[in-house]
């Protein structure tokens, strides 16, 4: 809530509570109310629901992979949605939101996979660490390809380039509610999830143990991560380093039943983000950080900590 | 295709403050004598031969082809490489690449060995990135195989080869300009041209400010929204600044540093410029209408309806060419004038 405040009040001037009440209460097309109605209120809302998704979809893939280095930008995901819709701007000329937003789900389930295919292979099958190596040479490859083709056409991707460091401001208020149906079915899928999480979480022989029922899980929160990571990165770009620090918070709180996991998950990620954001806007004043600048710097540290307490690493 | 966008049009988010020696405004400076004992110019700190003419030059960007046209060397350009907007009419009526030289590349830019087959002397560029590794090469690399060059100063890099995230503290006033077409000219042997069209430049500006004498200034931000996504705004160190203050406006971004800057649609609200002004780019065929798709998204953009510029319909289309440093710079300041100013032209 307070985050939700502090993104509609605070940025290049603070807007009081009152003017923003009275963007609906009283309108009078003032520059504040319209800051408040056209500007603030997509961005935050635009942070809310990427954050949601994307710390949701954070929380199901460490739960999935029992990996405290999973994350949808560590495993490549938010990558490969990217190019997707990179892709599915340049070579297929799709230029809305409901039309990318399919590429970028293809592209999500296409380096997901790839990438837990790729660190199952050799000894040990996907320990963290080999998935998190997986998951940067996917990225950086997937990002080379997405670069090479946006540099390919440079007018056509300057909005492009824009987005893809992260930014809240990219969508506007119509999309949001493009993306709703989307983020809604991700969220029951994960909500249909916990059991089989909670199931893996026991270890190897509970799962094995539990066979075919817990195949079907597994296969409903990957589709919940595609559904959510896709929508978030077609919404705001891949922003780094959300989905896979908050539910390491959230578990701080909720401990590792995944029942109390992904909704807490699902409200801190929000507040991460927009913290980002309004941060972006108040440091380089008065010109602008992007938020997944913000996270990319924030965000880092947190990862080289998680990589370095080996106790956390296996889940 | 299209690379040198990146280059020129992407600014660092602050370009460093770095001073460097050798990189200000060349009017004043001194002859320095090269090796030969002929006079030489200094340009970015790399002394620049005057007195042997170039026969055979490859000119990059629009303001360095433009700058050869203007000094009367246009005979002797065997390539050139991109233009933002349309030549002016009396160098176009000299641009033929369909039938002779120069090898023109419109989009492309040309790979070193490209360059090196036209086997040219001398390399004149208008912005930085000719003279990176990745470039033609760098400076001292080019003199190192008998290729002179020039660069405009106000996109002097920190060191030789460096690109544009390295620009120093540059002087971007009229009178850099002045002194690096006064010191192209002597470089082409054409002193001559030089001086007359600086002299010209000189008078058209005096001619704008004294029929601006005390009139009241206008705030003006100069910006683009490239693919109608993040607003970038023209900072204090690019010539756009000059000419805004010079055409009878207040630069409303002065305080943001660098030749560009990425703000938030809110800074612009808040700054409440009273005219926009959208340099259209990029390509030989773009010109002013080429910012329509800019004027249009921002005139319709609800957050933006109560910023002075867009609910008083001021709000113009000008070339890019002419907002960087080279020889359109005085006739960019007249032009420019007019919108501000229409009551007095």
């Amino acid at each position: 809530m307070a985050a939700v405040l502090g993104s509609l009040l605070i940025g290049n001037e603070t807007i009081s509570m009152s003017t923003v009440a009275g963007t609906w209460l009283h309108p009078d097309g003032s520059d504040a109310q319209r800051i408040v109605e056209y500007l603030r209120v997509p961005r935050t809302l635009v942070g809310v629901s990427a954050g949601a998704a994307l710390g949701v979809a954070g929380a199901l893939l460490q739960g999935l992979t029992r990996n405290a280095l999973a994350g949808p930008e560590v495993l490549g995901v938010n990558a490969g949605a990217a190019l997707g819709v990179v892709l599915g701007i340049s070579v297929f000329g799709v230029h809305t939101f409901g039309g990318w937003v399919w590429f970028s789900f293809a592209g999500a389930a296409l380096a997901g996979a790839g990438v837990y295919a790729l660190s199952s292979l050799g000894r040990g099958g996907a320990t963290p660490v080999k998935l998190a190596l997986a998951g940067a040479a996917a990225t950086a490859l997937l990002g080379g390809l997405t670069t090479a083709l946006t540099l390919l056409d440079i007018n056509t991707f300057n909005s492009y380039r824009y987005w893809s460091v992260g930014a809240l401001t990219a969508a506007d208020i119509s999309v949001i509610g493009t993306a709703l149906p989307f983020l809604a079915t991700g969220a029951l899928l994960a909500a249909m999830s916990v059991r089989a999480l909670d199931a893996i979480a026991l270890g190897d022989d509970m799962a094995r143990s539990l066979g075919q029922r817990l195949a079907a899980g597994r296969a409903t929160a990957a589709l919940a991560v595609v559904l959510l990571a896709g929508t978030a990165v077609a919404l705001a770009g891949p922003i780094a380093f959300v989905g896979l620090t908050v539910p390491h918070m959230a578990r701080a709180l909720t401990g590792p039943g995944h029942r109390w996991l992904l909704p807490y998950a699902a409200v801190l990620a929000p507040v991460v983000l927009l913290a980002a954001d309004v941060l972006g806007r108040v440091v380089a004043e008065p010109q602008e950080l992007q938020a997944g600048i913000v996270t990319a710097i924030a965000g880092a540290p947190f990862f080289i900590a998680l990589v370095r307490r080996r106790r956390l690493a296996e889940l | 295709m299209r690379f040198p966008m990146p280059w020129r049009i992407t600014a660092p988010l602050s370009v460093l403050i770095v001073a460097l020696a050798g990189c200000s405004g060349s009017d004043t400076e001194p002859e320095v004598t090269a090796g030969s004992g002929a006079t030489a110019v200094t340009n970015c700190g790399v002394a620049v031969p005057a007195g042997a003419p170039p026969t055979k030059i490859f000119a990059a960007f629009h303001n360095g082809i433009e700058a050869v046209y203007a000094l009367g060397a246009g005979d002797k350009l065997v390539g050139a490489a991109y233009l933002d907007n349309p030549l002016l009419p009396e160098y176009a009526a000299q641009f033929h690449p369909d039938q002779q030289e120069p090898t023109y590349y419109p989009e492309e830019y040309p790979s070193r060995e490209e360059v090196l087959r036209l086997d040219p002397d001398f390399v004149v560029s208008g912005f930085t990135g000719a003279f990176t590794t990745e470039g033609l090469g760098t400076r001292a690399e080019l003199n190192k195989i008998g290729i002179g060059s020039y660069l405009f100063t106000q996109y002097c890099p920190t060191a030789d080869g460096e690109g544009q995230k390295s620009l120093a503290d540059n002087d971007v006033s009229l009178d850099s300009v002045y002194g690096d077409l006064t010191d192209l000219g002597r470089v082409l042997g054409t002193t001559t041209q030089a001086e007359a069209l600086v002299t010209k430049m000189k008078q058209t500006v005096a001619g704008v400010e004294s029929e601006l004498a005390g009139v009241k200034r206008p705030t003006v931000a100069m910006l683009n929204r490239p693919g109608g996504g993040e607003l970038r705004v023209f900072g204090s160190e690019d010539v756009a600044t000059t000419i805004i203050e010079k055409a009878g406006g207040i630069q409303v971004f002065d305080d943001v540093p660098g030749r560009l800057a990425r703000i938030g649609t809110e800074e612009l609200i808040k700054r409440k410029p009273d005219v926009i002004v959208i340099p259209a780019c990029c390509g030989a065929d773009v010109g002013p209408d080429g910012a329509q798709g800019v004027i249009d998204g921002l005139k319709s953009d609800p957050a933006l309806a109560n910023v002075p510029a867009i609910r008083d319909n001021r709000i113009y289309a000008v070339t890019f060419a002419e907002i960087t440093p080279g020889v359109r710079n005085a006739d960019a300041v007249a032009n420019l004038a007019k919108l501000l100013h229409p009551e007095k032209f």
